[in-house]
């Protein structure tokens, strides 16, 4: 069953900001990553500082669109609609909303980086590894968020 | 219990811990509503009507007690389980329509059977003979803020009974209506339980709505044990 036509019927600003935050973290990451002038030490920090406030934002999104969401979820989950199905269906959201902040921020990145002289390190290896962070440190995040949906007291909600 | 039980409520108690002290509600109400029945839960505002409907549809936890619907006991039941009986044999008109405000009137009245799984032109066939009864036909495209409030609450109840449960809740059908909208509702809901032949629980203050009832649960005042400051 698919109810995500009765949840998400419009984009969500907070999930235009998470994917904004995506895109140019994942940017920032991949010049930095591919750059030849930072030392390990700081690109480690720099490019984890950069995934965690990944994770955060979209923490903090997806936590707002849930909030926002509360009524709805509660009204389905009164008519029957299990906790697992409503979950799926903002995890589809997240996944979304994840994959297009990564694809443009390594689009923009690697656009940035190709035409700098300091990004020599730029490679497909470089590229890929700070895509696969990118994505799996914002969907942990918009997930972690999302989960509120199962411990939602249906009953006071509705009140 | 006899067989023909749809619901038992034994010893029912719930307690709210509130700033002032601990609130008990129903104390220790029992209560058994037969298969085809048409009960209405009575009482002035805040005796917790609207929460022995929750705790009925297994919305809430019971504090004490058992309240047995269709021979399960609702509260020992985990919430996937739950969920999936409420959805299957129980029907809710909350206190407000609760309509979803970014579909139009066919989609909320859908809605119960698109949770439900069921294929889409029995769902839709359902979907338009429920609206046809209630007179919203017209109004199937038109969005719930544009309604109204009679047909708010004319699509709600639509929208409980579209799946043909075998218990109807409702919570204050008529709560806010104004006399000549309560006029109009009052026979429709004689007339959904006749055609219903299912169980109907009614939650109101109304005494009027509550004379088309065949029975009357009321719930008595809430006892409050005062914190000492």
């Amino acid at each position: 069953m698919n109810l995500n036509r009765y949840l998400f019927t419009s984009t969500n600003r907070s999930e235009v900001l998470a994917a904004l935050e995506i895109t140019l973290s994942t940017a920032a990451a991949l010049i930095l990553g591919s750059s030849s002038f930072v030392g390990w030490l700081s690109l480690a920090l720099s490019i984890g500082g950069l995934l965690f406030g990944i994770f955060l934002v979209t923490m903090f999104a997806i936590s707002v669109q849930v909030s926002s969401k509360e009524k709805e979820v509660a009204i389905m989950r009164a008519l029957g609609a299990k906790g697992s199905t409503i979950l799926s269906g903002f995890l589809s959201r997240v996944a979304l909303v994840t994959a297009v902040g990564c694809l443009l921020g390594v689009l923009a990145g690697y656009f940035l980086a190709s035409f700098n002289v300091e990004c020599s390190l730029l490679s497909i290896e470089v590229v890929g590894l700070i895509a696969l962070f990118s994505l799996i440190s914002s969907f942990s995040g918009g997930s972690v968020a999302a989960k509120r949906v199962l411990h939602l007291r249906i009953g006071e909600v509705l009140r | 219990m006899s067989d023909e039980s749809v619901l038992r409520v034994e010893n029912l108690t719930k307690t709210f811990e509130m700033d002032y002290g601990r609130v008990y509600l129903f104390g220790g109400l029992c209560a058994e509503i037969e298969k085809g029945d048409f009960a209405a839960i009575t009482g002035p505002t805040g005796v917790g009507k609207t929460t022995l409907i929750n705790i009925i549809a297994g919305l809430e936890p019971p504090s004490q007690g058992t309240v047995t619907v269709l021979g399960k006991d609702i509260a020992s039941m985990d919430d996937t389980a739950t969920t999936e009986f409420r959805g299957k044999n129980i029907g809710i008109v909350f206190q407000e329509p609760r309509l979803l405000a970014d579909v139009n009137v066919f989609e909320n009245v859908e809605l119960p059977l698109v949770i439900q799984n069921m294929q889409e032109p029995e769902r839709r066939a359902k979907t338009k003979e429920i609206l046809d009864f209630f007179g919203l036909t017209r109004k199937a495209s038109v969005y719930p803020a544009a309604l109204s409030a009679g047909e708010n609450r004319k699509a709600a109840i639509a929208r409980a009974l579209v799946t043909e449960p075998h218990i109807l809740l409702m919570d204050e059908p008529t709560g806010g209506l104004d006399a000549s909208t309560i006029n109009i509702l009052t026979p429709l809901l004689r007339g959904i339980h006749y055609l219903h032949k299912g169980t109907i629980l009614m939650a109101t203050n109304n005494l009027n709505l509550a004379r088309i009832a065949s029975r009357e649960i009321p719930i008595m005042r809430p006892r409050i044990m005062m914190t000492c400051q």
